[in-house]
């Protein structure tokens, strides 16, 4: 009796300490993976915020990576403490939080004048179901074959503008006289399984169109990953890889390693996104780069300027938050969507705007021009499937292609423990994602 | 009966009583503070794992699916990666104690007889054990890249060029490699628990073995090796525990691959609880896990038990 005393007490102690007493501001806490350009602009907005609201404090806080990110805002939601205002991709993970009931219902607010004008309405598809809107999209990301000029010049590799396309027996073409010459063609990481997704997923394209992979995920009736053009694509992959395509030991080869190969000039072509810019500006300010397209594939559907690319980040409200706070929070979405706001974050975080404001080209690199007209240009932006996917549909997917790439696992194997996956997942109801 | 519980209760408001209680529970009571985070800590997590193994959830949803055993069923029967990465941890307890201990004993006795040079040798020797593991990840990954690693050179300058190959990015040396690199880190760690066992033996015992006409091999057979017996059990147990729990070196060396040749089961746990966010089949892998490592750890203490004190 006497000691359940003293386990109370000692519990007593141990939660005094947890818990903190409420702090007089209103704080609200901003998480993101913030990265050190857009660190830079989430710390101008919280110094202006809260010039203009001296009761509210702005807490920013920053993760490492994604991981990290989704690991941590997965245990806040369980203690009951999520930050006010949260960055999301979108997508499977959104929706599973969306499910769980733990994220605002933006949908007021994106109706709101100023939004209908600012934000268009196809960027709202990541994160929108049952026509209810969940999150605010601000910038985007395409994936280009990322260049570099003088190693094609060097190999005498014509370069495919832009604007055009160029077929799979030039791409082939172009992969024998990198070799010849003694160059890597291109650079992948591939223990960062992304990466590989990037061929698959633009070759998917190519061969069925832009709706295949939506449909055949959300279960639409007839489509089924073991449909022809699934496993045609996993061929066409494998075979660029038996050409000796990627570095060697490319399947173990972080995203560090590609970067280093593709920036020192021993790689001709790098499948990425604008992100890479601001690493290769810091280093190598006169890197001759360029972008190209994804080539087309024989027999293909798919229109060839469709571009894998998809909003890259959004910022949500939680759904289990105090009234005041909440009330800020709406606030602060509003103030960081000003005009002015998201120029700045154009300017700092050199990306494309998912939303609807002019920002002074001067502000951007050549490339980053040509990325974003050619983005502009794109009749279909494919978000990434691990990203679309709930997360096991995507562990199933890049686990799978790296087999492929090892040469471990045949296309047939893939198309099938997709197949699988999809539909353990809509036996157990969390497809579909939406109706197609 | 009541009135009796209140007398108890009150004689520890008088100050005698309650040196009495402290007196007679302090064993208890210096304990209490480590017992409150063992609880908080270990146990509660324990259970949760146990009962979380039993459903299918993905953290953030309000239901929870009661499955049963089917998650282990899915483990054992339709889960090579899972098979894979069980054969992974008795390669790596396997080769670790087949490698380190011999290397790490042999070295001990190298540098107890050459004393001067020993110390230094040592020195270099522990080094890498104190270095964070994830930074030798990455030095070693770099080491092994094909392009610029330097594991490659010098292969080559030695005349071993055939050898050379992108050792993390083939399916068939990513997890030697690996094995080289937990070598080149434990070794220090192996030699210095045997130089301070081997330490600790009295002096006299060698003397009086030298006066006897041992030659050295013959002193190391049948002296050391014995009395390093006891040790050597030890380390095992640390191999095969140690496989149990390592992590953060295949996670950031090949994150279990190229094509899941190098998972072990707890980066294989992570895999399915984290990436793909079931925490039920994470925590069935984590129940095995504990259970394999509780049964051949009892097994090894049962069995040197009777072999030592025989």
């Amino acid at each position: 009796m006497v000691l359940v005393a003293i386990v109370v007490v000692a519990a007593g102690v141990v939660l005094l300490f947890v818990t903190q007493r409420p702090a007089e501001k209103i704080k609200i806490e901003w998480w993101d993976q913030w990265g050190e350009a857009r660190l830079k602009w989430a710390e101008e907005m919280k110094a202006a915020y809260e010039r203009a609201h001296p009761d509210v404090e702005i807490v920013i806080v920053e993760f490492a990576s994604d991981e990290e990110f989704k690991t941590k805002f997965e245990s806040a939601i369980a203690a009951g403490q999520p930050p006010a205002v949260f960055r999301t991709l979108g997508g499977g993970i959104l929706k599973s939080y969306v499910d769980g009931g733990h994220v605002e219902d933006l949908t007021s607010l994106l109706n709101e004048e100023w939004a209908v004008n600012q934000i268009p309405r196809t960027m709202l598809r990541q994160s929108t179901w049952g026509g209810r809107h969940y999150a605010v999209p601000f910038d985007l990301w395409v994936g280009h074959f990322y260049i570099n000029r003088e190693l094609f010049e060097r190999a005498g590799v014509p370069i495919p503008p832009i604007t055009t396309t160029w077929t799979w027996d030039e791409f082939k073409d172009a992969i024998r006289k990198f070799k010849e010459a003694g160059i890597i063609p291109i650079a992948v990481g591939g223990k960062d399984k992304w990466e590989l997704s990037f061929y698959y997923m633009y070759i998917v394209d190519r061969l069925a169109g832009s709706e295949a992979f939506r449909r055949t995920i959300n279960r639409a009736p007839g489509y089924s990953f073991t449909d022809e053009h699934w496993v045609k694509a996993g061929y066409l992959f494998k075979e660029i890889v038996d050409m000796g395509a990627f570095q060697e030991g490319f399947i173990g080869a972080s995203y560090d390693e590609a970067q280093s190969l593709f920036f020192t000039g021993k790689a001709a072509m790098w499948l990425q996104g604008p992100w890479i810019l601001g690493d290769l500006y810091a280093t190598f300010p006169d890197f001759p780069i360029d972008i190209i397209n994804f080539p087309t594939v024989p027999g293909g559907k798919g229109d060839p300027t469709m571009l894998l690319g998809a909003v890259q980040h959004h910022y949500a409200i939680a759904k289990n938050i105090p009234d005041n706070v909440k009330r800020v929070a709406y606030d602060f979405l509003r103030f960081i969507c000003r005009e002015e706001n998201v120029i700045r974050y154009a300017e700092l975080s050199a990306s494309p705007l998912a939303q609807n404001v002019k920002v002074p080209t001067e502000n951007y690199s050549p490339v980053l021009v040509k990325v974003i007209d050619s983005a502009s240009r794109a009749s279909w932006l494919q978000m990434a499937y691990d990203e679309y996917s709930p997360p096991k549909f995507a562990q199933v997917h890049l686990d799978s292609l790296a087999g492929v790439a090892a040469g471990t696992t045949t296309p047939e194997q893939m198309a099938e423990a997709q197949e699988k996956t999809a539909q353990e997942l809509a036996e157990q109801g969390i497809l579909p994602l939406e109706q197609v | 009966m009541r009135e009796k519980n209140s007398l108890v209760v009150s004689k520890f408001f008088t100050l005698k009583g309650l040196r009495e209680l402290l007196d007679s529970q302090a064993g208890f009571l210096m304990a209490l503070p480590a017992l409150v985070f063992a609880v908080l800590f270990v146990f509660y997590p324990l259970a949760q794992m146990f009962y979380l193994s039993l459903f299918r959830w993905n953290f953030v949803s309000p239901n929870m699916v009661f499955v049963g055993l089917d998650n282990f069923t899915r483990m054992f029967l339709n889960d090579q990666v899972y098979l894979r990465s069980l054969l992974n941890v008795i390669l790596l307890a396997g080769q670790s104690s087949a490698i380190q201990i011999p290397i790490g004993v042999a070295l001990a006795t190298i540098i107890l007889r050459y004393r001067r040079v020993g110390g230094l040798f040592w020195a270099i020797i522990f080094l890498p054990y104190v270095v964070s593991s994830v930074a030798v990840s990455l030095i070693w990954t770099w080491m092994y890249n094909p392009y610029f690693g330097s594991v490659n050179v010098f292969l080559r300058a030695v005349g071993l060029g055939f050898l050379a190959r992108p050792w993390l990015g083939d399916i068939n040396t990513a997890l030697i490699a690996i094995f080289g690199t937990v070598n080149w880190i434990y070794i220090g760690l192996t030699t210095t628990m045997t130089i301070a066992t081997l330490r600790s033996i009295p002096p006299s015992i060698f003397e009086s073995a030298r006066i006897d006409g041992l030659s050295g091999f013959q002193e190391f057979r049948k002296i050391t090796l014995p009395l390093l017996k006891e040790l050597i059990v030890v380390l095992v147990i640390i191999d095969i525990a140690g496989a149990f729990k390592f992590f953060d070196l295949i996670w950031v060396m090949t994150q279990g691959g190229p094509s899941d040749s190098t998972h072990v089961t707890t980066t294989w746990l992570y895999r399915a609880a984290f990436r793909a966010s079931e925490p039920g089949y994470g925590s069935a892998i984590g129940v095995t896990v504990f259970i394999f490592s509780f049964v051949i750890v009892q097994l090894l203490i049962k069995f040197t038990r009777s072999r030592l004190t025989r």
